[in-house]
């Protein structure tokens, strides 16, 4: 019997945490027929969110939830791909088509090894949409407006489209936008409910400001990947096509029925008016032309058009792989993943050192 | 209010304790500098906002990862050859001189060998994150690896701190 | 050895070292490292060693501390606090504890403002304890009012601890906030209570002052009254009005303290350096104990001793009753040791499906957990607002007068608990109210 400690610094109710984390432990033993028993964590008690990394690294935890935004400077691969974030907006096909990209682009590959991860499948967000104590729906609404974003790219076109991008921890929401300090606050539809943001921002504007995926939703620490056996590496890669997409296809319903549960409330749930919508739009154009420079400049990477070409190549490739596929069947959107993605890896030598 | 005990106004004895305890005064006013500094940063910050002139960008940044960290590590050496970390004095008064100055031997040793462990790992994490030009998620680059370097710093200030109050008990034969 | 087994020895070993005087945040820690270390071993300590100490100093949240504590030095160095409760003194001179009952007063007011408790304790310690201290109230009395009206910080909204049992259960903190209202009230009420029978039983309490004022002696008072309300005005309106946040008002809060003593001109050089002194020292004294008690947490998790613990005492029956009080003797046994943030986190994935399972409401529940959490602050060995009032008054008070202080606060917070459980409606009405 193998025992090891895994931690999501989300809530226990969160997606990452109760479908990536908890179920997923569940079908881990299930599936090992008691081998393996993850130990799970949830929240902060272990980790920091920024330290999940290190944690991983110097096997404090042996799998964990790291978000690469949360260490720009250690990982300017998946940092580069994160500054697409504003052109996508199907989390279902990004949660495998960075799945994909993250477990065979040779760079991002050497990107894990280097910070001391081995990547074994990805989490994706629904698309981050704005939460408003006053309507937003114009540019002219939007001018001048406090709003909580998170990464710089969202930022930008903030502060390009008249608003104000601030940084507030996410503890501190609630009460931002109660007492004013923040006019709105840019996330997934869920935490319109999850955080009972609901309550203080009865105004949502359907206005994707760009999702976010890179960085593990199952980092293992190296050592313990590697001490293994190959049996239950492949076990571990059945749990993770499993529980991944079971967490999305939950993850995209519990967005959904938050903005009618809000609506339900009175909330106000809002289109973006027309040059609102051509101002993100105008600002996406150029976008991967951004990430190119932004590779250079920011993340000092020379080959940041490879890797970000690849990357598109990658979601195009995913598109069209989910074309026909029921985006609500977990075992079906599972089976993909082990076709397309699990079975075409050698669990005997992936990430062993 | 002043809160001193005896032993705060004994003169140094040589170099060393001279040393130690400038090096922690000096700590002690930069770490007033990162005090003041966040005081006057917020208020501007919201000042600002509040009038509508300009918008301060970075306050969040600036105030969590430099002036606090600086405000907090820095003037740990002081409080310790203040003799202001916090203890529970209750039972150990009832006890006789030679036990009290033999159990503060052991809190000493006890405070190099924590504070020495602490010092260790925080250099490796502030070379580390100097190499790497450690920077945060944030709205733009934002670097923090210099305020790295403020956990060495005041983790080495207190172990000095507690380095020359074990010698100052020694000399005096009694717990401090 | 298994991990419980290093769990229970650790925390012998941590008890018995606090109490030989060995410096608490050197002890929270050194125990935590090896204990660490023996559960898994050498790196993975040094890993969690390198991963806590600058991520969590470095939070935004925790930077009202310090300011908080700046705003406080500042005013009772600036004499700003003095008109007051002098004034307090002539006029509640009849009523027992006057001082003391003001003070929970003030707690009552700043926590109404405040997210944090220990914020709410480290402002008011500064402002009220040296003022009964000096008209000679007992040291107990005084710093165990502040150290138990702080609590009222986390149970009166806006409260940081309320919003993440209200994303952890997936509960309204709207109604989270609503519902920690009258429970508040109420146990400031029974602080006040308990204060004036205590000092009717015996008036040495409140210190031994006669005073027969004259009628000029009153009006000349009174017109010394204005600096501490008026900072607590700005401080409170700033905050209501959505000028600034509950974690910017520290250093509004200083900012404006310093004004109004350079207007009285009271801010002199002297002052102001031994109010910076004064935080530096208070607030590097309690973050050596913080992070000694994240180190303790992070240790304590791993060792699963409070699994293991909850899980003894939950499995003897599922009866609402049975669960309830098993709570509650968990929070307050593991209370004494972990800080109210990390126990929340640590046991309400384990507790929640069992609220779930017997039906119990979770707004409610959610009150009766923060209440619980919050008597853990006052609790020895570790209760963290203890130990910033005794950081912010260093020498002028022992651990043990403050604890010993605190234990009637604690025993009108069990009275409190109980009519918090024998009455949901002190906790459902509010919300029930304002939302359906
Ligand atoms: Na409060
Ligand atoms: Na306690």
């Amino acid at each position: 019997e193998t025992t090891f400690t895994a931690n999501s610094f989300y809530a226990a109710e969160h997606p990452h945490s109760k479908y990536g984390y908890v179920e997923w432990a569940e079908m881990v033993q299930d599936l090992s027929d008691g081998d393996l028993v993850p130990e799970v964590y949830t929240g902060t008690v272990l980790l920091a969110p920024r330290a999940n990394l290190q944690g991983i690294r110097d096997n404090v935890v042996q799998v964990a939830h790291h978000a690469a935004v949360y260490t720009p400077s250690e990982m300017p691969v998946a940092n580069t791909v994160q500054e697409l974030g504003f052109n996508y907006s199907d989390p279902l096909t990004m949660i495998f088509a960075s799945t994909d990209f993250s477990m065979n682009n040779e760079a991002q590959l050497q990107e894990w090894q280097d910070t001391g991860v081995v990547y074994l499948g990805s989490y994706a967000t629904p698309p981050y949409i704005l939460f408003c104590r006053e309507p937003v729906r114009t540019l002219d609404e939007f001018k001048g407006k406090r709003i909580r974003t998170a990464g710089s790219s969202v930022s930008q076109w903030v502060e390009q489209a008249g608003g104000i991008p601030v940084n507030v921890p996410s503890s501190e929401m609630y009460t931002g936008l109660e007492r004013g300090t923040l006019d709105c606050a840019s996330n997934a539809a869920n935490d319109l409910i999850d955080r009972s943001l609901w309550e203080v921002a009865e105004h949502t504007t359907l206005l994707s400001t760009g999702m976010y995926w890179t960085g593990p939703q199952w980092g293992y620490n190296p050592g313990f990947w590697s001490d293994l056996t190959t049996e239950q590496r492949k076990i571990l890669m059945q749990a993770t096509a499993q529980a991944m997409s079971h967490m999305i296809v939950e993850y995209l319903g519990a967005a959904e029925s938050s903005l009618e549960e809000a609506k339900a409330k009175g909330n106000n749930v809002y289109e973006p008016g027309d040059d609102l919508k051509a101002s993100a739009d105008d600002y996406r154009a150029n976008s991967v032309d951004t990430a190119y420079t932004t590779a250079a400049e920011t993340y000092g990477l020379d080959n940041g058009k490879e890797i970000i070409d690849d990357f598109i190549a990658t979601y195009e490739k995913w598109e069209d792989l989910l074309a026909d596929v029921d985006r609500n069947d977990p075992d079906a959107l599972a089976q993909i993943a082990i076709d397309e993605i699990y079975g075409k890896i050698d669990a005997a030598t992936y990430g062993v050192q | 209010m002043t809160q001193t005990r005896d032993t705060d106004e004994d003169e140094d004895v040589g170099a060393l304790d001279t040393g130690i305890r400038l090096l922690n005064k000096g700590f002690v006013i930069c770490a007033a500098v990162a005090l003041i500094l966040m005081m006057l940063h917020v208020t501007l910050d919201v000042a600002a906002r509040a009038t509508g002139t300009v918008n301060l960008i970075g306050t969040l940044e600036i105030v969590s990862y430099y002036y606090m960290i600086l405000l907090v590590m820095l003037p740990m050496g002081y409080v310790e050859l203040k003799h202001e970390h916090i203890r529970v004095d209750l039972f150990v008064q009832m006890m006789p001189n030679w036990l009290q100055f033999a159990l503060y031997l052991l809190s000493c040793l006890l405070g190099l060998i924590f504070f020495g462990m602490m010092l260790r790992q925080s250099i490796l994490d502030a070379w580390t994150s100097t190499t790497r030009q450690e920077t945060i998620m944030s709205n733009f680059i934002f670097y923090i690896w210099p305020s790295r370097w403020a956990l060495p710093l005041g983790f080495a200030g207190i172990l000095l701190a507690v380095l020359a109050n074990l010698l100052k008990a020694i000399r005096y034969r009694k717990a401090l | 050895m298994d991990n419980t087994t290093v769990g229970i020895i650790a925390v012998a070993v941590t008890l018995i070292l606090i109490a030989l005087r060995m410096p608490i945040g050197v002890v929270l820690g050194l125990v935590s490292i090896v204990g660490i270390a023996e559960i898994t071993n050498m790196r993975v300590a040094w890993g969690v060693v390198s991963a806590t100490p600058y991520d969590f100093i470095g939070q935004w949240e925790l930077t009202a501390a310090p300011m908080f504590l700046f705003m406080g030095y500042l005013a009772t160095e600036g004499k700003l606090t003095s008109g007051l409760f002098s004034a307090l003194r002539l006029f509640l001179a009849r009523l027992p504890g006057g001082l003391a009952i003001s003070s929970v007063g003030a707690c009552t007011f700043f926590a109404a403002a405040s997210g944090s408790s220990v914020a709410t304790a480290a402002a008011m310690s500064r402002i009220a304890v040296p003022e009964m201290l000096k008209n000679n109230y007992d040291k107990g009395l005084a710093t165990g009012t502040i150290a138990a009206s702080g609590t009222l910080g986390s149970l009166i909204p806006p409260s940081v601890l309320l919003i993440l049992y209200g994303v952890y259960a997936q509960v309204s903190v709207g109604q989270l906030f609503m519902a920690g209202f009258i429970p508040g009230l109420v146990s400031a009420l029974l602080y006040v209570m308990m204060i004036m029978m205590r000092v009717k039983a015996n008036p040495s309490l409140a210190g031994d002052v006669q005073i027969n004022a004259t009628r000029a002696e009153k009006i000349q008072a009174l017109k010394e009254i204005w600096p501490l309300p008026t900072l607590i005005l700005l401080v409170l309106g700033g905050i209501f009005s959505g000028v600034f946040s509950p974690t910017e008002a520290g250093a509004l809060g200083a900012f404006f303290a310093a004004c109004i003593a350079a207007i009285r001109k009271t801010l002199t050089r002297a002052a102001l350096k031994t109010a910076i002194l004064s935080t530096l020292q208070s607030t590097a004294s309690i973050f050596l104990i913080l992070i000694g008690s994240v180190l303790f947490t992070r240790f304590l998790a791993l060792s699963q001793l409070p699994m293991a613990f909850s899980d003894m005492v939950l499995s003897v029956s599922e009866s609402q009753w049975w669960i309830l009080f098993a709570v509650a003797v968990i929070y307050l046994v593991l209370g004494m040791l972990i800080d109210s943030i990390g126990l929340l986190l640590l046991t309400l994935p384990m507790i929640l499906p069992l609220v779930e399972g017997a039906g119990i409401n979770a707004v409610w529940f959610g009150i009766i957990v923060i209440k619980l959490l919050e008597v853990g602050l006052v609790t020895p060995p570790i209760g963290l607002n203890v130990y910033v009032i005794k950081g912010a008054l260093g020498n002028l008070v022992t651990l043990p007068e403050v604890f010993k202080g605190v234990t009637w606060f604690i025993v009108m917070d069990f009275v409190a608990l109980v009519l918090i459980i024998l009455i949901p409606a002190m906790s459902l009405w509010l919300p029930s109210l304002l939302y359906n």
